[in-house]
């Protein structure tokens, strides 16, 4: 399903602290954890994970670092730095909260 | 089909932006200098690492070599995207590594004086830092946890042992100058390092607390020690002179170890420097006016205040710098 660019945008920042507060995960790790998470219902252009990842990354909410992978390949893997799990923390709890009200609206308007 | 890494390679060398040319000539012989100056490079890698992935993954889904290229370019979407990415990321680097350059130049020719000239060596004091590394080594095997954080979290457990140790032995040992310069470059240098190598971004009270605990030893082992007079009289030209020179030197530092991008996230660090060098700076060429209370307390804590002050305006230009520059 194709949903709207914004509401894409101010969500996806949440969604890869989400994904890298259960672990460490590298750029297509993530991608194929929200895919499958979401159970198909986001289909990302994987591509623009990567913009997403460096501006968490300038932000200082995640870490990003080269580390060797079991094939003992480089790879670069991103976790999250302890302001991310705050931040997470919190987009989670303000997401809940919103969530639940736009629910409730919707809700009240089918009946 | 060729081989996949050489087809991921030519498929990124036409589709993302190249090095610039002196990266291209530094790369054969400095290898790591070039990937350290070029952050497109890693980039790059991640992209190339990204294809490999997802053309794995369609071959272990069943398709044919061909058709897993295909998916994999297809899912990843506008490789454009990504090569804007990259543009931006080198010229926002470029510009943050003028102004690194742009300060150490400022730093060396500067007339701000003799007192406030950097010393390097007066900043290295292995009993703290060997606390701190004794601390995080402790650290890291009772909770096994190896993750840099962590590690530096236990590291400024280490400062904060040294700074009391520091406080205690200002207060309990005789009144020996050399007794109590040691009590006095243990405050002074645990807390420098716990704050500016082991929590240089830390939030809340914590930096304040520790840089008043650190001024509160500094002031006990002088008094103690008899070479803090209670004079006043000495708000002079001088003073104005000496916290406007320690300001400017420990924002120009902060520029200098931290990229400007990361300078208002550094706040306690650039502080305990500014707190930290004008107290090394005034205790070792001490002479009478430094030692009376009101100089010393105003030349040590003025210069971290204003540090801060400055490097929040520097956060402004910066933001319309790099987006001038992207």
């Amino acid at each position: 399903m194709k949903f709207r660019k914004e509401l894409v945008g101010g969500t996806t920042a949440t969604l890869i602290l989400s994904v890298l507060n259960s672990g460490s995960a590298h750029g297509y790790e993530i991608v194929r954890r929200i895919n499958e998470l979401s159970h198909g219902i986001f289909e990302w252009q994987e591509g623009t994970i990567y913009p997403a990842l460096h501006k968490l990354e300038a932000k200082e909410l995640i870490r990003g670092q080269w580390l060797e992978g079991t094939n003992g390949k480089m790879r670069r893997v991103y976790s999250l730095t302890d302001g991310g799990k705050r931040e997470f923390l919190s987009d989670a709890r303000e997401w809940n909260i919103y969530s639940k009200a736009v629910e409730s609206i919707l809700e009240a308007s089918y009946a | 089909m060729r081989e996949i890494d050489a087809v991921i390679r030519e498929y990124c060398d036409q589709s993302l932006p190249a090095a610039p040319a002196w990266i291209r000539i530094l790369e054969p012989r400095f290898p790591r200098i070039a990937a350290r100056l070029d952050s497109g490079r890693s980039v790059r890698r991640e992209i190339e690492d990204h294809f490999r992935d997802s053309y794995e993954a369609g071959l272990s889904n069943g398709q044919n070599p061909d058709s897993a290229w295909q998916f994999a370019r297809d899912h990843f979407g506008d490789v454009e995207h990504i090569s804007k990415e990259i543009r931006k990321a080198r010229t926002q680097s470029y510009t943050c590594l003028s102004i690194r350059l742009m300060a150490i130049i400022a730093l060396i020719v500067l007339p701000l004086g003799k007192l406030a000239r950097l010393h390097p060596p007066e900043f290295l004091h292995l009993p703290s830092l060997g606390l701190m590394a004794a601390s995080a080594a402790v650290g890291l095997l009772i909770t096994r946890k190896r993750d840099l954080e962590s590690l530096r979290n236990y590291a400024l457990y280490g400062s904060w042992l040294g700074l009391l140790y520091g406080i205690f032995r200002a207060v309990t040992v005789q009144k020996a100058p050399s007794e109590i310069g040691a009590a006095i470059a243990m405050i002074l240098l645990s807390t420098f390092f716990g704050l500016f190598l082991a929590a240089p971004a830390s939030r809340g009270y914590l930096a304040v607390i520790m840089m008043a605990l650190c001024q509160f030893g500094v002031l006990i082992s002088m008094k103690r020690v008899g070479i803090l007079f209670l004079r006043p009289g000495v708000f002079d030209a001088d003073l104005v002179k000496t916290v406007a020179a320690f300001s400017v030197v420990s924002v120009f530092f902060g520029l200098v170890v931290f990229d400007i991008r990361k300078l208002h996230r550094r706040l306690p660090a650039v502080a305990v420097f500014g707190m930290v060098f004008a107290c090394i700076r005034i205790l070792s060429n001490l002479r009478r006016p430094y030692a009376s209370l009101i100089y010393f307390v105003c030349a040590t804590s003025i210069p971290p205040l204003m540090a801060v002050l400055m490097a929040l305006p520097i956060h402004k230009l910066q933001k319309r710098l790099l987006q001038k520059a992207s």
